[in-house]
């Protein structure tokens, strides 16, 4: 059980470490500029939230499969598949875990006042160091509440996650598809343990991330 | 006059037209005009955070902004200060860390004082090691105006920054920023709808209204005359009123001198046989045709119609008393149901609350 645990938590935040610097930057675009076709992105983005897992699931075989362009590439480099391996796992975890993390940090970003941001360059700061030193800092409470909630989505990811890696013990079987395999055996009381444990981490988690929601508008920012 | 900032910009925002061409000399210059005239937008544009449509902005001869040539220097070069109406002071650092931001960012040999000297002068040794939040509303405009001189600019931009402070703490800022304006010999551009903050702090006025420059020239000139009733928002105009000290009436109140009009006002800080200001808000004055009896107002003053405004309603009428001039304002119905005519004889009721002491400014 214990590499189990190991595997899914590796899965998980592989995961939410491809998409963090990938969230920030889309969450100061939709939250931060007037850009066009913020609706079209806005939408793309979302997308893995509507869509059921299994259909995103498909749309990443199509790219990451044996004969996709993708796939090759990854043959080409690494002289190994994508598909049916822990690294589309992570890949599937990230790709359903994104919108919740990304519409966290959308809403952190929209909620700094400009005028600091302005004040900040009247004072000599550029673009960058004024992202950095006043923009990141008063939305890092929303930032970390959605790093948490994209995370603990993509350790309990379960249906893209069987499309396009399948359910290989010790390989690409991560806790939720475990439990999957052992209900369907009749193995009931091994089951129970992993949805403890997947119980508990998922309280721990939202704990977390409602004190730094709860802290963040006590103190008025982010 | 040398030239401070040259400014020839257009700016559209839906059916709101920008279009001002001016220039901005050394010293204090007041930007006055009702609400939603355009003035806040020109600072955006001197600062840089707005860009104007078309036009040009050179601040001490360098060239910021100009649609034909192509400039556009970014905020953080154009050495511009900006203070606002709510000081925008950073949450998440202490008075300290606020001040030294843009302190820091500032080359050593273009700092004009040291952070000490500028804590000093703004008196912030109390607060400074104190987070922001807690601040009050004197305090933080104290430590925003502290924190726009630490980063040494050329030019300060101040954006109603007394607005939502009360009396006292305007009259210490004030004070400061006459000092500072000397001292350090910075140019300031001061934005508000208030006609004694302007008379009280700035060298010349530029009005604008409706994204238009109406006029411009010395403050005490233009602002105190009830012709200004064609660019002045309803209630905004003030009488500025000059007068001797006669003593105290009680611990609350005092009595002011002017011709022959003896003015009660609150409690007056110069003494007896000096000189002070006070300012009256045309709309805080009632016109009466008789004299009323059994009234709380401290003062009843009469005085002759010497013109009626009827262009704009409210409609400012100048009275004349004893050889100088106090502008009400009232409606219009007001005017007709009383039938009042240049010349008629006419009752001022002023509350002594309602005159404000210029020295607290």
């Amino acid at each position: 059980m214990f590499d189990l645990i190991l595997l899914s938590l590796q899965v998980a935040v592989i995961a939410t470490l491809i998409n963090i610097p990938i969230a920030i930057y889309v969450g100061w675009l939709i939250g931060r500029r007037n850009i066009k076709g913020k609706l079209i992105l806005e939408t793309l983005i979302s997308l893995p939230l509507a869509l059921p897992p299994v259909v995103t699931g498909y749309f990443l075989l199509i790219l990451v499969g044996r004969e996709a362009p993708l796939g090759q590439l990854s043959r080409f480099i690494f002289g190994a598949d994508i598909v049916f391996t822990w690294v589309a796992s992570a890949i599937a975890a990230s790709v359903v875990s994104f919108p919740l993390m990304v519409r966290a940090i959308i809403v952190a970003m929209q909620g700094v006042d400009t005028t600091l941001e302005r004040s900040a360059r009247s004072l000599g700061a550029g673009p960058l160091r004024t992202f950095f030193k006043i923009t990141m800092p008063l939305c890092y409470n929303g930032l970390v509440a959605g790093v948490l909630l994209g995370f603990v989505r993509a350790i309990g990811e379960f249906g893209a996650t069987i499309v396009v890696a399948g359910n290989i013990p010790g390989r690409t079987q991560t806790i939720p598809l475990a439990i999957y395999s052992k209900v369907q055996l009749g193995k009931d009381s091994e089951a129970l343990n992993l949805i403890l444990v997947s119980t508990l981490m998922a309280i721990m988690t939202l704990m977390v991330h409602h004190w730094l929601i709860t802290r963040g508008s006590k103190k008025g920012a982010g | 006059m040398t030239v401070s900032i040259q400014l020839n910009v257009t700016k559209k925002y839906g059916g709101f037209k920008l279009v001002i061409q001016t220039v901005i000399g050394n010293g204090i210059t007041g930007i006055f005009g009702p609400s939603a005239s355009g003035k806040s937008t020109l600072l955006n544009c001197i600062a840089g955070f707005e860009d104007p449509d078309g036009g040009q902005i050179t601040l001490n001869s360098k060239t910021v902004f100009s649609s034909s040539s192509k400039i556009n220097i970014s905020p953080e070069k154009r050495r511009v200060g900006y203070v606002h109406q709510h000081s925008a002071l950073f949450p998440h650092l202490t008075v300290r860390q606020n001040l030294e931001f843009g302190y820091n960012l500032t080359e050593k040999y273009r700092r004009v004082g040291n952070l000490e000297d500028i804590v000093h002068l703004l008196q912030l040794e109390q607060i400074i090691e104190r987070g922001v939040t807690n601040l009050s509303g004197g305090e933080r405009q104290r430590v925003a105006l502290a924190r726009s001189l630490a980063a040494s600019p050329d030019v300060l931009l101040l954006d109603e920054p007394l607005a939502s402070l009360d009396l006292p703490f305007r009259g210490f800022i004030l004070e400061k920023l006459r000092e500072i304006s000397r001292g350090w010999n910075l140019d300031m551009v001061y934005v508000s709808h208030s006609v004694s903050e302007m008379i009280a702090l700035a060298d010349s006025v530029i009005v604008i209204r409706n994204g238009m420059k109406v006029v411009e020239g010395n403050a005490s000139l233009l602002l105190n005359n009830s012709s200004v009733a064609d660019y002045v928002d309803y209630g905004s105009f003030e009488n500025i009123l000059q007068g001797v000290v006669d003593g105290s009436e009680d611990e609350n109140l005092s009595a002011l001198t002017i011709g022959d009009v003896r003015l009660i006002t609150p409690k007056l800080a110069s003494e007896k046989g000096k000189q002070a200001t006070v300012s009256i808000k045309a709309s805080d004055i009632i016109v009466s045709k008789y004299l009323p009896a059994a009234i709380s107002a401290r003062n009843i003053l009469k005085a002759n119609i010497a013109s009626i405004n009827h262009s704009e309603n409210p409609t400012f009428i100048d009275c004349e008393i004893g050889g100088w001039v106090l502008t009400a304002a009232i409606t219009r119905q007001s005017v007709l149901d009383l039938g009042l005519r240049t010349s008629d004889e006419v009752y001022l009721i002023i509350k002594a609350t309602s005159v404000i002491p210029m020295e607290l400014y």
